[in-house]
């Protein structure tokens, strides 16, 4: 069954649950304080504090939610890359870059989330590599001097402050939140029923082999397959604004 | 993939203020002033020359075949 986050605390103390799993759209909405759900997410992480529920996630989740500060440090980086040399610049990179710094700044004004499309950045690694050294091109070079020391913290600063834990499916572990090991049939009959995408499938699959009773999560896809497969043995819990637009 | 990275751990519990202290420290990871050898070499490599983008990419013009005709 699908609850919003403002059912969450009583449930948890009704029932008193103890784990939760929270997955990548929820983490990365709590850590970017220009998502849609960022306060709602906030107030989340406190209570699951406040309660003292364990909070679990998996490495599927830490690959999401590093490509999702990936996005967003590259929109960052290229306008810092244009600040720094647009008096060098010429053609159609400059025009691009101008181009991008338009829209990212649209974005910031009206308070949206400023991650650059997988196809934009595509679109910048095919414009920055025609300049070239004789050993690296001109998008390694970009990486390596703008984007690299700014995206290495992000995970670790997380597990600092966030003090997740991993459910792990290692076959030789006991592990006391796991009833069963996920087998990839189960993930991919999830893609072919539900047309949801494999590291989602993966994630979900996780969670209802596990004996956690709790998904929290701001994906509104994730959140009516998650419902219908755990058949009511578990329950998700999505913002109150999200969960809105459905009644 | 990588389970090796997430050995059992001890279990732990969020700590109250987590995302706040989360945030400022998100907040001060800022761009690097570029060292001197950096921005050399960037100049080199962006300062202004031919871009290859700009460069109208010319297909190489096969001579007609004498096909005896």
């Amino acid at each position: 069954m699908i609850h919003p986050f403002s059912e969450m605390k009583n449930y948890i103390r009704k029932e008193k649950i103890a784990t939760c799993f929270v997955d990548t759209t929820v983490l990365f909405s709590a850590t970017y304080t220009l998502d849609v759900f960022n306060s709602e997410t906030e107030l989340i992480f406190d209570i699951i504090s406040n309660e003292k529920i364990l909070p679990f996630t998996n490495i599927n989740v830490r690959a999401e939610f590093l490509e999702n500060h990936r996005r967003v440090l590259i929109a960052e980086c290229l306008i810092d890359f244009l600040e720094d040399f647009s008096s060098e610049l010429n053609g159609p990179l400059l025009e691009k870059l101008k181009s991008h710094r338009t829209v990212y700044r649209r974005k910031i004004a009206d308070e949206k989330s400023a991650k650059i499309d997988v196809g934009q950045i595509k679109v910048f690694r095919r414009l920055l590599s025609s300049f070239k050294t004789s050993k690296e091109n001109g998008w390694i070079i970009f990486c390596r001097d703008y984007l690299n020391s700014r995206l290495k913290p992000i995970w670790p600063g997380t597990e600092i402050f966030f003090d997740l834990n991993f459910i792990s499916i290692r076959t030789n572990d006991k592990n006391d939140f796991m009833l069963r090991n996920p087998q990839w049939e189960e993930a991919i009959s999830l893609m072919g029923l539900y047309g949801i995408a494999s590291n989602d499938a993966m994630i979900l699959n996780m969670f209802l082999c596990s004996k956690i009773p709790i998904l929290i999560t701001t994906d509104l896809e994730m959140a009516e397959v998650a419902s219908k497969t755990s058949n009511g043995t578990k329950r998700i819990f999505v913002p109150d604004a999200l969960l809105s637009t459905v009644h | 993939m990588y389970e090796e990275d997430e050995p059992n751990q001890p279990l732990k519990y969020l700590k109250p203020g987590s995302v706040a202290r989360f945030r400022e420290f998100y907040n001060k990871i800022v761009k690097t002033p570029l060292t001197p050898e950096q921005r050399k070499e960037l100049l080199e490599v962006f300062g202004k020359k031919e871009n290859i983008e700009n460069t109208q990419i010319k297909r190489p013009v096969k001579p007609d075949k004498d096909i005896g005709i």
